[in-house]
């Protein structure tokens, strides 16, 4: 008896011991199976994601609204696939897009999000034009100066597109003049720029924001979807596996044409991690247990 | 000192006032300073290559200094000469190059994380096993399992939107009272740290 207690024992002990080679090795195949076998999810759009959505969906024909890729490579699989999706559902709905980065890093990042979604409606037969349908002004340096400058004057702040051409000349931007021609500012972010697009854009020049943050962070955007200064919020890879499920299908729909999936597979690998994550807590804390009984006793 | 002074009670100033001359003259303010703000990245290449030169002379990590120095020039040449469309090798690399590297680097925080919560995590007391619960339940609500568990995505609904917001506005209300503070202080010349003095 006292010796299947001591096996008991030990075996408990041992459970909290894994080494981290193991725990390494499990996190890997677990992250790795779903991305492999391309496992997708069927996520339900949630609230915030919601309101993002429906906003977009209630503009009219015509809008122009302005994607901003402040974010680097470490926040790209949260936060790419909901540009992309934001994207190909504004472009369904005729609304024209502008995109421009305040971070340097976003500036390759989001030359490359606007090109792939432009080169997928090319594929699917819908092709865009550059400079009507959609414009990518590129990095900007001065982050609150350069919110605060759309609001007094687009065309100094932004005389030149990414690709040099004058903005007021070409058809997208040539009748923008301030936020008052800009219905929507969605910031893709992986740092603070929420905040200071709040903070001039919407507090001074009345514009409307919303962002999209990684799952970190969602919980320090909050507080401004509840007092109306962002109309929504996307939050980390479940609202971009949200979107991105709605607008697949949307296209789908529309012109017979699958887009490939990134957040659909990748909460997947998301959900899966959180659980084995979960599974390793209860695990440490049934061996934390076990021992301080036996020290007890 | 007067400069901060008297830009900082323009600036102040020009943001309550709605009409169209003190927008004009702001939205001159907001040019002058992205003007001024290319001039900080000078600033900071010159900073780098003095360093990496600096330590090629001292024959410190002299093969890194080298690739930096050698990054640097060849990227910001590739730009300037070759273009920065889609389709350059500028864009290809740093698509290629730039952003695996970063985002390796940062995939490797899931794994020490992993690690961390299995030996740290533990439901020492009552505010350590209240945290743990409370994270088991946000974490599966907001995922796709709250997709099919609405309780638990009400649950995680209700965390997030009631305490967590109710203390994250404190937090919030705070700092704003925190910056409003120091800027009068920097305004009125009361705070010099950014002097340095």
């Amino acid at each position: 008896m006292a010796n299947n207690e001591k096996k008991t024992t030990t075996f408990l002990e041992k459970i909290g011991q894994i080494p981290r080679f193991w725990i390494y090795l499990g996190l890997l195949v677990i992250l790795m199976l779903p991305l492999i076998l391309r496992i997708k999810a069927k996520p339900r759009m949630g609230m915030e994601t919601k309101m993002v959505y429906d906003f977009i969906d209630s503009l009219p024909p015509g809008s122009v609204i302005m994607l901003s890729f402040t974010y680097g490579p470490s926040a790209r699989p949260e936060l790419e696939p909901m540009a992309l999706a934001i994207m190909r559902h504004a472009y369904m709905r005729g609304i024209r897009v502008m995109g421009m980065t305040l971070s340097v890093e976003g500036t390759g990042l989001g030359l490359e999000a606007m090109t792939r979604v432009a080169k997928e409606f090319e594929e699917a037969g819908y092709p865009l034009t550059y400079g009507e349908d959609w414009v990518y002004l590129g990095y900007k340096t001065g982050w609150a100066m350069v919110i605060r400058g759309i609001g007094g004057d687009f065309h100094e702040t932004f005389p030149r597109d990414y690709y040099g051409n004058d903005t007021r000349k070409m058809a997208l931007t040539r009748d923008i003049q301030n936020y008052d021609d800009i219905a929507l500012v969605i910031d893709f972010a992986s740092g603070g720029s929420p905040g200071s697009w709040i903070t001039y854009a919407y507090q001074q020049f009345d514009q409307k924001v919303a962002a999209g943050v990684t799952a970190v962070m969602g919980a320090d955007w909050q507080p401004y979807i509840r007092t109306g200064q962002l109309v929504g919020m996307l939050n980390g890879m479940k609202a971009a596996a949200d979107y991105e499920a709605k607008t697949i299908e949307m296209m789908e729909k529309r012109f017979g044409y699958t887009p490939k999936p990134y957040a659909t597979v990748g909460i997947v690998s998301v959900t899966w991690a959180q659980i084995y994550l979960i599974i390793l807590i209860i695990i440490g804390n049934i061996s934390f247990f076990a021992l301080r009984r036996r020290r007890r006793r | 000192m007067i400069l901060v002074f008297v830009m900082g009670i323009i600036g102040f100033s020009l943001y309550f006032i709605p009409h169209p001359a003190a927008r004009q003259f702001e939205n001159t303010l907001s040019q002058w300073s992205i003007a001024i703000g290319s001039f900080a990245i000078f600033l900071a290449i010159t900073s780098l290559i003095r360093r990496y030169i600096n330590n090629i002379k001292r024959g410190k990590d002299v093969f890194y200094s080298i690739v930096a120095l050698v990054a640097l020039f060849g990227m910001a040449g590739l730009g300037l000469f070759a273009g920065i469309d889609e389709k350059s090798l500028f864009q290809k690399i740093f698509i290629n190059v730039n952003v695996p590297l970063d985002a390796t680097m940062f995939s490797l925080l899931a794994f020490y994380v992993t690690s961390a919560a299995y030996r740290a995590f533990r439901a020492r007391n009552v505010e350590a096993t209240l945290l743990l619960v409370t994270a088991v339940v946000v974490i599966l609500g907001i995922s796709t399992i709250g997709d099919t568990q609405v309780w638990l995505r009400k649950t995680a609904e209700w965390i997030m939107n009631v305490p967590n917001l109710a203390q994250k506005r404190g937090i919030l209300i705070g700092v704003g009272l925190g910056v409003i503070a120091t800027s009068v202080k920097i305004i009125l010349g009361i705070e010099r740290n950014w002097m340095g003095g």
